[in-house]
């Protein structure tokens, strides 16, 4: 019987939609988006402080170093003692910062969840800004950057955004960066941006909304409030230009990007559809197609557009054997300009129709999922389940509104390269 | 029994064909339908090595009833995704889709079982794409470089001696006949298993199945043979040469296949070594000595008697065999039976929530019950938490003196420097 009720609940679509909740910590009104899911017991929670992303920090590699710092556990107790209390109840407890975020990110089996809070309470308390930190952060990242010196998709693709982009797009992790570095400038980095006024709170699992929201202001009130950040917006320049790194390499790495502008929030599904005709769906898209399965130049070529709030631009990859570098850009080249000239086609615009909404369920499978969907509904300014209207937009879509938004965005044809390839000889 | 496993339920056709479910009852509507082979690498030869791999590319090309690419098209149409995976022991498809695709899955997958072309002219361009995987993933990637060089070295007469994606000189010489053959010998009913996992019952897996592949009827006995590694008592050290800015080492040592009863004790030893951030080798090559900046120690359970592999990546500036040193002095800590009950609690409690947060997934589901019904016995997984809860600090250090004790030691340097 209670295997009917379930089912009726999901075809309603209630057993997996988050909710937008709000809590008032100290004053500040604080979103919690929260998710229930009894199947498995599990609770997990996020902390996403908006503003504390690469892109907004004071100094170089601040950011990354600042979550680095976070995850040596606490002053008083040492990284390891730390690492071994969470061990110790299999919590995963991980701090990490994208372009404009910065998240701490808590699952735990649900009966050690309270034990996992408790860590990430004295964590926010004391965090481990000690000599010793300091200096194992410095080397291990000093380390895995001489590491990647070897990873040359890795080489390519961090000269990209600064072919189309000033200041601070421009810029990745450096030693120097890193040396530079004080425990000052930490300090104050978790100072400014953990702060109430740019917290969104993520829940979901194995507990109700109550419960969810008595354990975000336990947490949260280990807070500050602080200044609310307003994400700025960064446009990139049109210069085209190509950029070479000669390595001791058997292949060509080549890495392209373009301008996208001008894509609102409320047309991005015409952005999705297009990138998922051009080159974001593996074979059938027109990069695969051309590229790999009818000349057999690459493994994998992949395009997409990227819309974030802060910057939006096209870009995609694909790695060749020296020789046939050449050919594989005038290719990629060609598929870009007749895309941009021609737009897609009926037969296309409806596979990917058919795509996107059949997939719908593979996108809400986990717990994480859905709740990822909701943080970037709210995130964007939309309204919680927008994808669901996005996806009848997607549905309702004519040939001619699609390509009427590819042929405006011309733009993308403007390509710059980053290349790494072996020194003629 | 303690096991955070969920039921699975279990038929064999006429025509030797497994078919496994295991329903997942959460109400996400999804499923991962997954054809496994049992052929890999380690069904190849040397000379033809790489051929189980390029099968699975051709997979995907033209059947009877379907043009190359055909397949692909249909499975998007529907709002599946695809892949498919070859290793060592064998060779996988699989569709995750809405749960009311099954049907279409299972038939389109017979039908590359039985129907599928081989033809010369699809084949051509798609070794050159397997080339361009090789140079990327092996060739030109240094850890990619040093896990070939690895297997290359520890094994000298078992398939293993390379991994899957096989020696340059063999792709670019393969014909399309050779192809065919192994096609012919090895995608047959009796050598498959179907792993269906997720939002679905068992009834209507096996129906569906039973309709798509009853008929398919086996075309030869399999001969397989392969030729077993004899034992080795060496100490082997290797130096490979790449451009590098720091330097990496491996050790790796040879352990029995995955049914073996001490690959518990074996997967032990791996979490205590270095699975999390107070495990033994992270603690002091990373936190305490600042020598590595990444460590890992895992048991590869496999068909055949399989590795035991340590790597590290060294710090800038940090000779690899200063990491060398710190891993042998782990090494005869565990052997002197040096191990403590709060550690053990810990891999108890690890091995717990590792099995529960990977139900959530139907792939992963799929994935798991699949690698053990492939290699012919999923009796290690169903017993694992249970083994993992009754061992002993005696059958740890038993374990450790058995194994750890020739070790291929491998470095991988800059060009030029020493």
């Amino acid at each position: 019987m209670k295997r009917i009720v379930l089912i009726l609940f999901m075809i309603q679509g209630i057993l997996m939609a988050a909710t937008l909740q709000h809590i008032t910590v100290k004053d500040t009104k604080i979103p919690l988006i929260f998710a229930q899911d009894r199947t498995l017991p599990i609770r997990s929670m996020q902390l996403v402080f908006k503003g504390g992303g690469k892109l907004f920090e004071d100094k170089p590699s601040l950011a990354r170093f600042s979550a680095k710092v976070l995850s040596e556990g606490t002053k008083s107790k040492g990284a390891t003692a730390f690492a071994r209390e969470l061990e110790k109840y299999a919590i995963s407890l991980s701090v990490n910062n994208g372009n404009e975020t910065f998240v701490l990110e808590l699952t735990a089996l649900k009966e050690y969840f309270d034990k996992g809070l408790e860590l990430t309470k004295e964590l926010l308390q004391d965090p481990n800004l000690s000599d010793e930190a300091m200096q194992k952060v410095t080397t291990n990242y000093k380390g895995s950057l001489a590491q990647r010196q070897s990873d040359y998709d890795y080489l390519a693709s961090r000269e990209l955004k600064g072919l189309i982009y000033d200041a601070p797009l421009d810029h990745y992790a450096t030693p120097k960066d890193i040396d530079a570095i004080t425990k000052e400038g930490v300090k104050n980095f978790l100072n400014e941006n953990l702060v109430l006024e740019n917290v969104i709170v993520l829940m979901g699992g194995d507990m109700d909304t109550d419960q969810a929201k008595e354990y975000a202001a336990a947490l949260l009130s280990q807070l500050q409030p602080g200044s609310a950040f307003t994400i700025p917006r960064f446009e990139a320049k049109d210069t085209a230009q190509k950029k070479i790194q000669h390595k001791p390499s058997d292949q060509a790495y080549i890495y392209f990007i373009a301008p996208l502008r001008g894509v609102s929030k409320e047309q991005e599904y015409l952005a999705k559809v297009a990138s998922f005709i051009l080159g974001s769906s593996g074979f059938g898209s027109r990069l695969m197609e051309e590229i790999r399965v009818k000349r057999g130049l690459a493994y994998s070529v992949y395009s997409r557009f990227v819309t974030n709030l802060s910057h939006s631009y096209f870009t995609g990859h694909l790695q060749t054997k020296i020789a046939s570098a050449d050919e594989a850009i005038d290719v990629v080249e060609e598929q870009i300009k007749k895309f941009v000239e021609k737009g897609a086609t009926k037969e296309e615009l409806e596979d990917a129709k058919k795509f996107l909404q059949g997939s719908d369920p593979l996108r809400r499978e986990t717990l994480m999922q859905r709740i990822s969907i909701a943080f970037n509904e709210f995130y964007k300014g939309k309204e919680l389940g927008y994808s669901q209207t996005e996806l009848e937009k997607i549905q309702n879509l004519d040939l001619e509104t699609l390509n009427a938004f590819i042929k405006r965005h011309d733009e993308i044809a403007n390509l710059s390269y980053s290349i790494v390839t072996a020194e003629q000889k | 029994m303690a096991n955070s496993l969920p039921k699975h339920h279990k038929t064999t056709l006429d025509n030797g064909l497994e078919i496994v479910v295991i329903p997942m009852r959460n109400g996400s509507g999804v499923i991962t339908t997954d054809i496994f082979y049992k052929v890999g690498s380690r069904n190849e030869v040397m000379g033809k090595s790489g051929i189980a791999h390029m099968l699975e590319h051709l997979n995907f090309k033209s059947t009877k009833n379907l043009h190359a690419g055909e397949f692909d098209e249909i499975v998007k149409g529907f709002g599946g995704v695809n892949n498919a995976a070859t290793s060592f022991d064998y060779t996988h498809y699989f569709i995750k889709s809405a749960s009311q695709n099954l049907d279409k899955s299972l038939e389109l997958f017979a039908e590359l079982m039985q129907n599928l072309n081989l033809k010369d002219e699809e084949f051509q361009p798609e070794r050159d794409v397997v080339a361009e995987e090789r140079r990327w993933r092996t060739d030109n990637n240094p850890i990619g470089y040093m896990y070939f060089r690895l297997f290359n070295n520890m094994y000298s007469l078992h398939p293993y001696h390379w991994t899957p994606i096989g020696f340059m000189d063999d792709i670019q010489s393969w014909t399309i006949d050779d192809i065919r053959q192994f096609h012919q010998t090895y995608y047959q009913p009796q050598n498959a298993v179907i792993i269906v996992a997720g939002d679905i019952d068992k009834e209507t897996v096996f129906a569906r199945a039973k309709e798509h592949f009853g008929d398919i009827e086996n075309t030869t006995a399999i001969q397989n043979r392969i030729p077993q590694e004899p034992e080795h008592k060496e100490h082997k050290r290797v130096t490979l040469y790449k451009p590098t800015q720091a330097e990496v080492i491996a050790l790796a040592y040879h352990i029995p296949n995955f049914e073996h009863e001490d690959q518990v004790a074996l997967s032990i030893l791996s979490e205590l070594l270095t699975s999390g951030k107070s495990s033994r080798l992270y603690k002091r090559l990373v936190d305490e000595e600042k020598l590595a900046n990444q460590v890992y120690a895992y048991n590869m359970e496999l068909k055949d008697p399989g590795v035991f592999l340590f790597m590290a990546m060294c710090n800038p500036g940090v000779k690899a065999e200063q990491v060398e040193e710190v891993i042998h002095e782990e090494i005869e800590k565990l052997k002197s039976g040096d191990v403590t009950d709060e550690e053990i609690e810990k891999v108890k409690i690890a091995t717990k929530a590792d099995f529960i947060f990977n139900l959530e997934d139907s792939s992963s589901v799929a994935d798991v019950f699949g690698s053990y019904y492939v290699r012919g016995n999923i009796d290690p997984l169903l017993s694992y938490e249970e083994d993992v809860q009754n061992i002993t600090k005696k059958e740890l250090k038993e374990a450790a003196q058995k194994y750890f004790e020739y070790p291929l030691t491998m470095i991988l340097k800059d060009e030029g420097r020493d």
